[in-house]
């Protein structure tokens, strides 16, 4: 049969990103598909190494502005295990705190895309003025919407008192029954995700692990990776299990993520509430030295932060794995096969982000 | 960092292969430049997630191969790329198929993920530009154009020089067919492609090539007009012994004979020609041909015929015999030898093209004061080109549209012109609306002399016995430039009757390229290789949408100046003019 | 105001491309059409399609890349047409000033409007520069 060549983005009224996938069809069935990435390249890697170790948090948090918080964690953990300090335990509740509030923010937000490459736009509204409530919480604590620039190398640079903690509390509660009411149970039981999202894109286990997935991409094929479980920050304390879905469809995907969300506002919460006093930011005296590995679990899997430091206010390598960029060999595994009309919705069902991806 | 694990290149693929059976995760590659050598270290997960990592590493000399892991680990695809490209270690066999389910093509080039788009295109992402298509030389006019812009003139010729031998008289009376396609010539403000080829030539040396070993063969190239010099250039330049058989005293062809001086100044002229014959070419000037076997006798293995469109056409009026009664070509040349007639103060110039108007302003210039020229037609059916017709106009030649003469009439010293005014009527075969005179509207012109300038056609000895096809063209094959005599070619005029000079360049090119097969030879032209990158920083190409959009104004001489003599009217661009308008162009050559 | 200016300025159809951004402008400029903020209220709609839009939506630095792709959006828009640009790195490179692969601003590749600062820019003024572009579609009507 003849093959159509189809060029799928960089422009795509459904991704707020520019994405290009190359795709070979055969009627309406994808044969082949050719990432054609490096629309959004900054050369954030090469730029970090001419910045000195503290502006770079500034700059790594905009790697990407949904999981903001959690690269310049990402970064302050590498850097401070460079240069021997350790971010006192307040701190690393806080920065529990902010992860977990990207975390939910950015579900929202890919619950909210999906629902709109279904033309499901009531849910899409749904979805994020559910998240209003969380950037809100956000702007309360940490003075910005999205980017909370709160992480530092050493600790958190802003603090929450008591009554703040109060009112985060009271939204978040009005946010879990905003889910338990209206969201989750649409993404959960409703019969058009349902028939959009089962049997497509498909990624069995053995393959996920091969390709090398990770975050709920590889929890919805039945791989039980969390980096949360290495116990970073104040994880260690909270008991983290693996949201994990055997299904290796969208729709495991999806689910993966409508549950994690479930779990993330509580996880605030608990946050909140097991909250230790004291400092929140401790001196750095020295400069980084060596090098060191740093994995924190995002909201689209795990990133791997390799840093090389020399003694000097300059760190010597700098070198970001993000999660969606593991995640597009499995993504490549999916769509062959797939219908065309489905492609918009496997893609997002990895939950790209091309600024991380590209960098 | 714990778990490092140190490998050399032999150990290297075993031991990924180790870890793929402890069925450990592939995190990422990072790379270290450490100045002399890279670093890989491979980062990898054991099966059970919260245990710390593994890294493996390697050490790779720069310039040294390393490689893949794809065929083990495909998720490491992306992440070798971007080494690969990052660091410029040849990382070799990354198969982006994932064994051959996922991805269509190995190796291909779009996959080449987070490439950091390269600074110097390369020739092969170059398209043709509408410039370019259209130069009958085929001159790679957007790389020209542009080094100019970037102020590196001897690199513009030298790009030039690999199309064309003579960039000094080109970049003078080129009628300059590449600029009307030119896609800023919808605003009616084309690239001054041919002042730009002027200021390269002007402003700049060119190294020639030494020719090659000699062959052994020879040609004779009867006529040294732009068609013979070019194919004695590259003759000479093969390694061919070349005589040029010349009739006139100077060797040139029109561009000695009817270009005027003031639009080809003799000394650049002279130059080019000199370089031919240091190339090793031997001209003979006052040498006419009448015959080809005469030729072949003396051991000339190839002909070239190359005499141009000489013979004026005759108007077939009455009195058209009349001393006072110029043909334009014969009247062209003996001013260009010095030798012009007295025309007395009154000329009329009857015809429209390009030779008529070098024929007015010539005119003007042997102390004529009052120069008509007589079109039938109207001044956009005109075919000589607007620049020259605007040019004309200033220097004070009238011009007088829509009207035919129809005898000439000697009376004592003066003659009478006797014309019919016409108007234009349904189109003929050439598409040009057809003139109709309108009866009745006869009018009478005194003037001292008439030049008639209604074209010319070849005029080849009936001895050369080849075949010829209308207005007596030498008929050619129109790939090979052969006659039909074996042995013998054409190009130039000859086979196209009255054209240009990189019409003749051009399929002089083609000529010698079959001469040289019928000789032996490859038919390869010998362009010299240029090392030029084609985008050489960022700026000059952000510059494009940071400069205003007035095509250069060529300065000239004023009036009077003009007048006095031949001195060359267009005065060639300063550098800041060149630079500038080399900088407008849109490089279409490099959009996608 | 003639009926094309008019619904022009009274219902604006966006384009948004995003070059080089960290997205975070990019979710706040989606943000601004979700409940909270609700632009549809201005008449103001978001397009897929540079053919349809009047107003272009931009952020992120241009770069090697996408500059092209840029252009060729702007080339489609059909006249009169504006560019907004969202954020500070896409109005001067910002954040990303040292980053290797960065050429700046966005006007360096097409011509700007309207700079909305902000890193990232709040869905408020984002708002408040689209009607402040809208301004400039009405005077190309009169
Ligand atoms: C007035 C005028 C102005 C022009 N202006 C321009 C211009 O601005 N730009 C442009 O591109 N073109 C111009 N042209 C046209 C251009 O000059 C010719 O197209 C071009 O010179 C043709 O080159 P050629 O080598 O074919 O012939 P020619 O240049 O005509 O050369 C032929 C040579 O062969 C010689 N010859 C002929 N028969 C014999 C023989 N039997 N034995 C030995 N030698 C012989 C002739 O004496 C002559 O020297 C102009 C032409 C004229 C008449
Ligand atoms: S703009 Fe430049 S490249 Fe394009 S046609 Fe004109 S001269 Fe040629
Ligand atoms: S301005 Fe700031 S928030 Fe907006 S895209 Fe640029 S870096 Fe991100």
């Amino acid at each position: 049969m003849a093959r159509t060549a189809i060029p799928f983005g960089p422009q795509h009224p459904v991704f707020p990103e520019p994405v290009h996938l190359k795709l070979e069809l055969e009627d309406e069935t994808v044969v082949g598909v050719t990432p054609v990435i490096g629309y959004m390249h900054r050369g954030i890697e090469k730029a970090a190494e001419l910045k000195t170790f503290r502006q770079n948090v500034f700059l790594i948090e905009r790697i990407c502005g949904i999981c903001s918080f959690m690269h310049s964690l990402a970064y302050c953990q590498g850097v401070e295990a460079l240069t021997d300090v350790e971010a006192p335990p307040r701190a690393r509740f806080l920065r529990v705190f902010w992860s977990e509030l990207s975390r939910s923010h950015s579900h929202l937000l890919t619950l909210g895309l999906l629902a709109d490459a279904m033309g499901f736009e009531s849910l899409f509204m749904q979805c994020w003025r559910a998240r209003e409530i969380v950037l809100d919480i956000s702007e309360m604590t940490a003075g910005h919407r999205i980017i909370q620039s709160t992480c530092s190398v050493g600790g958190v640079r802003r603090d929450i008192n008591s009554e703040m903690a109060k009112e985060v509390d009271a939204r978040l509660r009005a946010l879990q029954e905003m889910l338990d009411r209206s969201i989750s149970p649409v993404f959960l039981h409703d019969y058009t995700i349902n028939r959009r999202t089962e049997g497509k894109g498909i990624v069995p286990k053995e393959q996920a692990e091969l390709l090398g997935a990770v975050g709920p991409t590889a929890r919805g094929s039945g791989v039980t990776v969390d980096i949360r479980q290495t116990g970073y920050a104040a994880y260690s304390d909270l008991s983290i299990d693996p949201v994990v879905e055997t299904a290796g469809d969208s729709y495991a995907r999806t689910k993966v993520r409508v549950r994690e969300l479930s779990r993330s506002v509580e996880l605030v919460r608990e946050v909140l509430a097991m909250m230790p006093a004291g400092e929140i930011l401790v001196a750095v005296s020295n400069y980084p030295e060596g090098e060191t590995v740093s994995r924190v679990e995002q909201p689209r899997g795990e990133e791997i932060m390799y840093l090389k430091g020399n003694s000097t206010n300059y760190l010597e390598r700098v070198r970001v794995r993000t999660p969606t960029f593991a995640n597009i060999p499995a993504l490549l595994g999916m769509l062959p096969g797939c219908e065309l009309a489905d492609v918009p919705i496997i893609t997002l069902s990895i939950d790209p982000c091309i600024g991380c991806t590209e960098r | 960092m714990e778990h490092e694990v140190f490998v050399t290149k032999d150990e290297f693929i075993p031991a990924i292969q180790g870890m793929l059976t402890e069925r450990a995760r592939l995190g990422t590659i990072s790379c270290l430049d450490l100045v002399d050598e890279f670093e890989l270290i491979y980062h990898f997960e054991p099966q059970e997630a919260p245990e710390p990592l593994t890294h493996l590493r390697a050490r790779v000399a720069k310039g040294d191969t390393w490689p893949s892991i794809t065929s083990i680990y495909p998720s490491a695809s992306l992440a070798e790329l971007e080494i690969r490209d990052h660091f410029d270690i040849e990382i070799t066999g990354i198969t982006l198929d994932f064994r051959g389910r996922f991805l269509r093509s190995k190796e291909s080039p779009e996959a080449a993920l987070l490439k950091p788009t390269p600074y110097e295109l390369t020739a092969a992402t170059r398209h043709p530009a509408r410039c370019g298509e259209a130069c009958p030389a085929g001159i790679d006019i957007p790389r020209y154009v542009r080094l100019i812009g970037e102020d590196r003139p001897a690199d513009a010729l030298a790009v030039i020089k690999q199309s064309l031998p003579f960039p000094g008289i080109l970049g003078r009376v080129c009628f300059a067919p590449c600029e009307a396609p030119c896609r800023q010539a919808k605003q009616e403000e084309p690239i001054a492609v041919r002042m730009l080829k002027r200021f390269a030539y002007d402003n700049t040396t060119y190294e020639e090539e030494v020719a090659a070993e000699p062959t052994g063969k020879r040609v004779a190239i009867i006529g040294s007009g732009p068609a013979g010099l070019t194919a004695a250039y590259y003759l000479v330049k093969m390694g061919h012994e070349v005589a040029i058989l010349e009739a006139l005293p100077e060797a040139g062809g029109m561009m000695r004979v009817g270009i005027p001086a003031y639009r080809l100044p003799r000394k650049v002229l002279d130059e080019e020609i000199d370089l031919v014959k240091q190339l090793g070419a031997k001209i003979q000037t006052s040498t006419e041909v009448s015959s080809l076997e005469t030729l072949f006798e003396n051991g000339y293995h190839a002909i070239l015929v190359a005499t141009g469109a000489h013979r004026g056409m005759k108007m077939g009026l009455e009195g058209e015999d009349h001393h006072r009664v110029l043909e334009c070509i014969d009247f062209l040349r003996s001013v260009s030898f010095g030798k012009g007639p007295q025309l007395g103060n009154r000329v009329a110039v009857i015809g429209g093209g390009n030779a008529a108007i070098d024929a007015a302003r010539t005119a003007l210039r042997t102390g004529a004061a009052d120069v008509t020229m007589l079109y039938r037609r109207t001044r956009a059916e005109m075919p000589a080109s607007a620049s020259e017709i605007e040019e004309a106009i200033t220097e004070g030649v009238n011009i007088d549209f829509l009207v035919a003469p129809r005898r000439i009439m000697i009376e004592n010293d003066t003659v009478i012109l006797e014309s019919v005014r016409m108007k234009l009527g349904a189109p003929d075969a050439s598409g040009r609306p057809r003139p109709e005179p309108i009866e009745g509207s006869e009018f009478q012109l005194e003037v001292d002399a008439i030049i008639a300038a209604i074209g010319q056609s070849p005029d080849v000895p009936q001895d050369f016995a080849l075949e010829t096809g209308s207005k007596n063209t030498v008929i050619v094959d129109a790939e090979t430039m052969a006659t039909s005599r074996e042995g013998v070619f054409a190009a130039g005029d000859v086979i196209t009757g009255p054209a240009s000079v990189v019409e003749a360049v051009r399929s002089a090119k083609q000529a010698t390229i079959s001469i040289d097969r019928y000789l032996g030879g490859e038919g390869v032209l010998p362009v010299p290789e240029l090392d030029i990158k084609d985008l050489t920083s960022r700026q000059t190409f952000i510059e494009r949408w940071a400069r205003d959009n007035q095509r250069v104004v060529m300065p000239t001489l004023t009036i009077d100046d003009r007048l006095r003599g031949f001195d060359e009217v267009e005065l060639g661009l300063t550098e800041e003019m060149a630079v500038a308008e080399g900088k407008r162009c849109w490089r279409c050559d490099l959009e996608e | 105001m003639d009926i094309l200016t008019r619904s022009r300025t009274k219902s604006p159809w966006l384009l948004h491309y995003s070059c080089g951004s960290c997205n975070g402008c990019d979710i706040e400029i989606l943000a601004a059409l979700t409940p909270l903020y609700d632009v549809e209220r201005f008449g103001i709609v978001n397009m897929g399609n540079p053919k349809h839009a009047d107003v272009l939506l931009v952020t992120g630095p241009a770069n090697w890349r996408n500059y092209r792709v840029l252009r060729n959006i702007y080339d489609q828009m059909p006249e009169p047409k504006l560019v907004v640009v969202v954020g500070v790195c896409g109005s001067t490179g910002g954040v990303f000033d040292k980053c290797p692969n960065t050429l700046g601003g966005i006007d360096t590749v097409i011509p700007v409007d309207v700079y909305i600062p902000g890193c990232a820019a709040r869905p408020e003024a984002i708002i408040d520069g689209v009607v402040l572009a809208l301004g400039k579609l009405e005077a190309y009507g009169t």
